[in-house]
């Protein structure tokens, strides 16, 4: 079997905020292989995000070890950290985190530049990509004239400039409105399905029912997880929700 | 780079921006002006020395004439020489005659600047022996000798002064002289000079028994070396200032200027440097979250560095190339100096400078920048 | 709930069985066949009731028979419409049940019952909310199927609770 792709042992994240130790995550061991779609799930305050960031090399743990690709990464300079997240990690945020002064192609390109794509390359893909997220025509645009959901299809786009070997999403969905939300999750399932590793933190059951792997999270600790598989039978569905009244 | 993405950030704050180039314009401007009239004033200087090559100009100061107070100007007004003097170093050997002379000197107003030759300044001097002060220089109009008691010969500032040229009257001290010749343009102390006979000088200024100063001028150059000598052993009381003395004690003033030159140049660049460091301060503060997203993207620490040098130096060099025409309009205005010979040279210099100020004001701000943690794309949420 | 929705569309006009039957599958946003039967006896029921009665019989030798509503139907449906709608009471749910059993039976765990119950959830939930996003779907699906999602989530969370309550995490 393959090393995974990102893999925790024992890992732990305590802030420490005038005196008061906050155990936001508590001794995790996970491991998602390639071509995962996972999803973390626990409600506000669980330590996803802390968890998130340690997995994309935003951030260092308290303790224990977090591993990508087989590459420890607190044996990893800054500056080697950075190279990862600039062409194997992309990072997907709940709050878009576009720059607001570059129009919708320029903030996918900023991403190919940052992984040194050279610029005819550049240009050709940052449409590219753009096409592949159904924003081609909105390319000139700035972020501020985009709605919530397609300010995060172009977030996606440039989480994906670099083809990274994983994707992380943090809330993906959690400041969107049900339509967008459901949107920007058909358009990860499909991500994951064309082979993408995916990881996923919701509060969203919702959300989270897109994915292959469910794992629950509660108080900085894993509670379990479920496999999902298999597209569901639309037709059975639909009978269920009749058999109620009729 | 990121230079595209500095340049929106500044047209973001476009406002504040246009306040902060101008800012550095003024202070840029500062240095312009401030070299470009010393290093003039400089040339001057040398341009006179090299006038005085092969003369000694002897002078009495008073007692407490302090040391080195004669350097600017070579010719002080406060010597005084009696004429039996006078007349005994005049008849020392190996003199050129033709251009030796005993002079009268009088500011008949004072300079703008202390220190400096006065804006018009009397000079009585043996018709004949014009050349002992003139030296080199030609005649723009006119003769540079003069022919009678009432005649005078003008600098061309002076000439310029009282409007007047060969022929005209003008009116000294009461008397009124004709025109004999004007001379061409040349350093302060010939510019501004009105050579007018010694007698008639001594008249107008009531000194009869006295004059200011004896230039000799040594017939060979080789004979400068014993003249002076001579002159060290007969005359000890009088000082005795050739052109390399001159030189000398010019060097102290002209480094004096340099050091004053380079306390403005260095006070522009502080405050250019302080000026551009808050606002790129302030500016990385606004863009904290950006930075960060940068960060949790994949921007390097020098990407990050070059953003917010590029933010520093494009309102530095823009602040320089502003420099340039408000320093024109100040001379031009305020001074009414329009012999720029240096101005050119020290604008190009002040664009290195303005690059050094851009340099050094984005030390801070992109140290604070460079330490932004890519965490930081996710608070303020 | 399928008496009210015949009492209701008669109400409009007298309609036969077969006309029933179309216009009930229409309203249900034609995902879903009506059995015929059904709609025959519980016509059979009003009639013997005296909500309904045989406006008309056909001459053709078959005999289809047009209902239309009477007073008492009439009667009957406003009282319905406005009668509060009420939910299964909470100890109905079958899986609470479930853990109860278990835990006086002492057979199987709580845990394994708990994860087992999550991914049935989850795959429902999945279902619904596939199902409400496709833009094909009529109004009154998707209505439902929005329902059934914050349902299955709801009892997501609850499923979380008992987990918390009861047992200590397990993968399956
Ligand atoms: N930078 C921080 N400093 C101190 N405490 C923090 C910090 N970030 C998160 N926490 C705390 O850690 C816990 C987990 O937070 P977080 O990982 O953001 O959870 P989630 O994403 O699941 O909502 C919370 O109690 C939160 O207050
Ligand atoms: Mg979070």
């Amino acid at each position: 079997m393959n090393p995974p792709i990102i893999e925790t042992k024992d890992v732990w994240k305590i802030y420490g905020s005038n005196g008061v130790a906050v155990e936001a995550v508590r001794g995790i061991d996970l491991a998602v292989q390639a071509g995962e779609f996972c999803a973390l799930v626990g409600p506000s305050g669980s330590g996803k995000s802390s968890l998130l960031h340690l997995l994309g090399a935003m951030d260092t743990p308290s303790r224990g070890e977090v591993i990508f690709a087989g590459r420890l990464l607190a044996q990893l300079s800054d500056a080697q950290r950075t190279d990862l997240r600039a062409r194997e990690i992309g990072f997907i945020f709940q709050t878009f985190n576009l720059l607001p002064m570059l129009t919708v192609w320029e903030n996918v390109e900023i991403a190919l530049r940052l992984g040194g794509v050279p610029l005819a390359e550049r240009k050709q893909r940052a449409s590219a990509l753009l096409a592949q997220v159904g924003l081609q025509e909105r390319a000139r645009h700035l972020p501020s004239s985009l709605s919530g959901g397609e300010r995060q299809r172009v977030a996606i786009a440039r989480a994906l400039a670099n083809r990274p070997r994983l994707l992380l999403a943090d809330e993906p969905t959690g400041n969107l409105d049900s339509q967008n939300g459901t949107d920007i999750m058909k358009m990860l399932r499909v991500i994951a399905e064309g082979g993408q590793t995916v990881v996923m933190v919701t509060h969203d059951f919702r959300a989270a029912s897109y994915a292959d792997r469910v794992i629950l999270l509660r108080d900085g600790r894993l509670r379990g997880e479920t496999h999902l598989e298999g597209a569901p039978d639309m037709q059975q569905t639909v009978e269920r929700l009749f058999q109620l009244g009729l | 780079m990121l230079i595209d993405l500095a340049l929106k950030y500044i047209w973001r704050r476009r406002g504040r921006a246009l306040l902060t180039i101008f800012a550095v314009a003024v202070m840029v401007q500062l240095h312009i002006l401030a070299n470009s009239v010393l290093s003039t004033y400089r040339q001057d200087i040398q341009r006179q020395l090299a006038a005085f090559a092969g003369k000694v100009l002897v002078q009495r100061l008073p007692e407490d004439t302090p040391e080195g107070a004669a350097s600017g100007n070579f010719v002080n007004a406060h010597s005084s020489l009696d004429l039996a003097t006078a007349d005994a170093l005049l008849d020392l050997p190996g003199l050129d005659a033709q251009a030796s002379s005993a002079v009268l000197l009088a500011p008949l107003a004072r300079s703008p600047m202390p220190d400096t030759t006065p804006a018009l300044l009397l000079v009585g001097i043996t018709p004949g022996r014009e050349t002992a002060y003139l030296g080199v220089f030609q005649s723009a109009a006119g003769a540079l000798t003069l022919p009678d008691a009432h005649s005078a010969i003008l600098g061309a500032g002076a000439a310029e002064h009282f409007a007047a040229q060969p022929g005209a009257q003008i009116t000294l001290l009461g008397q009124a002289f004709t025109v004999a010749g004007v001379l061409e343009a040349a350093p302060s102390l010939f510019n501004n000079a009105v050579l007018i006979p010694l007698e008639t000088a001594q008249a107008l200024l009531g000194r009869e028994e006295t004059v200011s100063a004896v230039i000799l001028t040594a017939a060979q150059v080789e004979d400068m070396p014993g003249l002076q000598a001579q002159l060290a052993a007969q005359y000890p009381a009088l000082q005795a200032a050739t052109n390399e003395e001159m030189l000398r004690s010019a060097g102290t003033l002209m480094s004096q200027l340099d050091s004053l030159s380079s306390a403005i140049t260095a006070t522009a660049v502080g405050v250019g440097v302080v000026i551009i460091m808050i606002v790129v301060v302030q500016a990385v503060l606004e863009q904290r979250r950006e930075i960060g997203t940068l960060r949790a993207i994949g921007a390097h620490h020098w990407r990050i560095y070059s953003l917010v040098l590029s933010e520093a130096l494009v309102q530095s060099l823009l602040g320089a190339v502003l420099a340039l025409p408000i320093a024109v309009l100040i001379l031009r205005l305020a001074v009414g100096w329009d012999k720029f010979t240096t101005l050119l040279p020290t604008w190009l210099e002040s664009i290195g400078l303005a690059a050094l100020i851009g340099v050094l004001a984005s030390l801070l701000p992109a140290w604070q920048a460079v330490h932004i943690n890519p965490l930081e794309a996710l608070r303020y949420e | 709930m399928l008496t009210h929705a015949l009492l209701g569309l008669l109400r409009c006009q007298p309609m036969h069985g077969y006309d029933l039957k179309h216009a009930l599958e229409q309203a249900l946003g034609g995902n879903r066949e009506v059995n015929f039967g059904q709609i025959y006896t519980t016509l059979g029921r009003m009639e013997r009731d005296g909500w309904v009665q045989v406006a008309e019989r056909s001459e053709d030798g078959r005999g289809k028979k047009t209902y239309e509503i009477t007073s008492l139907g009439q009667q009957e449906l406003t009282r319905w419409l406005s009668e509060i709608a009420e939910k299964p009471a909470p100890l109905n749910d079958a899986f609470f049940s479930k853990l109860l059993v278990q835990r006086i039976a002492g057979e199987g765990s709580p845990q394994v019952m708990i994860a087992a119950q999550r991914r049935a959830y989850l795959q429902q939930l999945h279902a619904v909310t596939v199902l409400a996003a496709d833009p094909r779907l009529d109004p009154v699906t998707r209505l439902l199927a929005d329902g059934a999602a914050l349902h299955l989530q709801a009892d997501l969370h609850w499923l979380d609770l008992c987990e918390e309550r009861l047992a200590a995490p397990v993968n399956d």
